[in-house]
């Protein structure tokens, strides 16, 4: 890998908790990321992957600055995100774009696919004419794989997968190095899904795009990412490349979690011991100064109330996992 | 089909919705039926049909939409039934369980409160009765400190708490039939696991019979005996859940299994399935899979292909091509 495109370092984003209504007070606050760090390469893809509330989507929009992180630093392309005005932020997003989960939530549903494709042309002032911006929108739908005749149509008519791909569209307008996916495919059924993900690649082989790829569906995170980040309660567990994270997990949380997907195969799965995890992930107080995975983990032991087990590379390829007894559970 | 005596046995079931641009076929000619005890998957992609079907047998379709065919529950015709005989049939004999928990609950009404209400409504329990009926469920389907959920409203319950809710009002009145659509969509891979775990266990105590309704063929494996798979209103394929996974002659079965990503091989480029489904206002003449088929011949675009056996016992399978796809690319990547 290059000097990377992307770095975070220590990103923490902290949500105040707050009470009553006339006389609204903060009685303490959630620490949604917490202390994250991590590096993107040019033409990469990095899977981020966790269950719902530990933190990706968060760290996703402050590296975006949707949402200002509390503490913590981004450099994006040499500069560094967290000290720009907003000018030279609605500049340095051109270069990083971000698409959402929801294809039917996230786009406007009064505005035809035109409109919303040519929008970020006509904020960004990419494009002078307009003349010169429909001839852009063809080229984006032309690119993701729609036709020149949806343009003057309503998200409505489109499917799932169709309307997906007007969200990309949107988001190469402004030809960014950077693309944040947040669930990209998890609204889709399977076909429209696999089409989305051939899409994906395509694009990033032809363009050169980087993907920072936020799912919880770990079978689609190891289908498109080149390395892997595993969140659980606002920290990184485990990071590592592709193979090495499906091939030897280290963590007992990413073991569990890959023990639980689902396989398409009727015999293995008749035979399958997982991993049972007790209860849910619930951030509270007793996980400051310990192991966050502690409560849940099938081979806890005392070291892992003591002290928070740090994210540490075992070997030279960089897998490192925040465990005090990695590998010690094994997949069946 | 099954070797047990059927429990729910539907006959040329068709679903038409009206709408502003005209009718949408949502289910044509589907005939299937489940055995006592039976698990069976019904997968497809959405616009298939298969909530359409579900919401048909559960009874829950609004009444502008016209449907035709029989459907019949442990032998007694449901179709000709007055709205109150059959939900006095339904309420007591069926269970639904919805995809997203936070939409079906009621966010006015405790959980305890929603499983009393069929309880009193459907057995004819007693205050004190209901209330020990269901706290004995919420301990049953593994919800945590079953009394003191019985009191909390759903918003304060996660996604899976909230799916176990939705179980264990499903199960209050020991329903024969269960019915699943999209149990574990809205929720995390470890929770998915466990409501899977949590809904085979539940069907084998009690011997009940489940029809799954998915559209991720992962979920069913572990799952299901049977398997249906439909495609723009339409049965293309059914049969022992092995015979689907291993020997489906269907080239829509084999497009979606190879559209599948998986983590247990090594890995290959996904192949989808090229364009869109039928939009249901235009049904393409002979078989519905036509537009999108790899191996389309004359005969398909004319025909629509009847569901005849297959090599396997209870294999039947709705293509002019079936058997002799062997060799074809797509046929055989995605068996391997």
């Amino acid at each position: 890998m290059t000097s990377p495109l992307l770095e975070v370092r220590d990103v923490r984003k902290a949500f105040p908790i707050v009470r009553g209504h006339s006389l609204r007070r903060s009685v303490g606050s959630i620490t949604a990321v917490d202390g994250v760090s991590l590096t993107l390469g040019t033409g990469e893809t990095l899977g981020l992957v966790g269950e719902s509330g530990c933190g990706k989507s968060t760290l996703a929009r402050c590296i975006l600055r949707l949402i200002e992180p509390t503490a913590g630093q981004i450099e994006f392309d040499g500069r560094d995100v967290l000290a720009c005005d907003k000018r030279e932020l609605r500049r340095l997003r051109r270069d990083m774009q971000i698409i959402f989960q929801d294809p039917y939530a996230s786009l406007n549903p009064r505005m035809r696919v035109e409109q919303l494709v040519a929008e970020p042309l006509v904020v960004h002032e990419i494009t002078a004419t307009r003349r010169e911006t429909r001839a852009r929108v063809t080229e984006l739908l032309q690119l993701v794989g729609l036709a020149e005749e949806h343009a003057d149509r309503y998200p409505h008519s489109f499917s799932g997968g169709q309307r997906q791909r007007i969200g990309i569209a949107r988001a190469l307008a402004t030809s960014p190095k950077l693309l944040i996916l947040d669930e990209p495919v998890s609204a889709l059924d399977v076909s429209s899904r696999a089409q989305i993900l051939a899409l994906l690649e395509g694009l990033q082989a032809r363009l050169g795009l980087s993907y920072l790829f936020v799912s919880h569906d770990l079978s689609v995170v190891r289908y498109i990412s080149q390395r892997v980040a595993v969140m659980y309660l606002g920290k990184i567990v485990e990071l590592a490349t592709r193979d090495a994270l499906f091939h030897h997990p280290q963590h007992p949380y990413t073991q569990a979690l890959l023990s639980a997907v689902p396989l398409p195969d009727p015999e293995h799965e008749r035979h399958r011991r997982r991993i049972r995890l007790k209860g849910e992930a619930t951030p509270d107080v007793s996980i400051i100064g310990s192991c966050r995975f502690r409560t849940r983990c099938p081979v806890a032991r005392q070291v892992c109330a003591e002290s928070e087990p740090p994210l540490e590379s075992a070997d030279a390829s960089g897998h490192a996992a925040a465990c005090y007894f990695p590998g010690t559970l094994h997949r069946t | 089909m099954s070797d047990r005596p059927a429990l729910l046995e539907v006959r040329d079931l068709r679903v038409t919705f009206p709408t502003r641009a005209g009718d949408v076929h949502a289910v044509s000619d589907v005939t299937f039926s489940v055995g006592r005890g039976e698990r069976v998957g019904l997968v497809g992609e959405s616009g298939s049909g298969k909530t359409a079907t579900a919401l048909a047998i559960s009874g829950l379709l609004p009444q502008s939409v016209s449907m035709s065919g029989s459907i019949r529950l442990t032998g007694r015709e449901l179709t000709g039934l007055g709205r109150r005989d059959r939900r006095k049939l339904c309420g007591a004999h069926v269970g639904m369980i919805f995809q997203n928990p936070q939409s079906s609950l009621n966010p006015a009404m405790t959980v305890g409160r929603q499983i009393v209400e069929p309880l009193r409504l459907h057995l004819g329990l007693s205050r004190v009765s209901a209330r020990t009926r269901a706290l004995e469920l919420l301990d049953e389907v593994g919800m945590p400190a079953p009394a003191r959920s019985f009191d909390e409203y759903p918003h304060r319950f996660s996604g899976g708490m909230r799916q176990r809710a939705m179980i264990a009002m499903a199960l209050s009145c020991r329903p024969e039939l269960i019915i699943a659509d999209e149990p574990t969509t809205a929720l995390d891979v470890t929770i998915q696991a466990q409501i899977l775990e949590l809904l085979a266990r539940l069907c084998a105590e009690h011997d009940s019979t489940l029809l799954v309704i998915t559209h991720d063929l992962g979920v069913l494996a572990g799952l299901a005996d049977r398997i249906l798979v439909m495609y723009s209103g339409r049965i293309l394929e059914e049969g022992p859940v092995d015979c689907i996974y291993h020997r489906a002659l269907n080239p829509y079965t084999l497009a979606l299994l190879a559209a599948v990503s998986r983590i247990d091989r090594p890995l290959e480029k996904l192949r989808p399935i090229p364009g869109d489904p039928p939009s249901g206002l235009q049904m393409p003449s002979g078989c519905v899979f036509h537009t999108r088929c790899p191996h389309v011949t004359g005969i398909c675009r004319t025909e629509v292909p009847a569901l005849l056996p297959g090599a396997d016992p209870g294999h039947r399978c709705a293509c002019h091509l079936a058997g002799h796809l062997d060799g074809l690319p797509l046929d055989a990547g995605a068996r391997r």
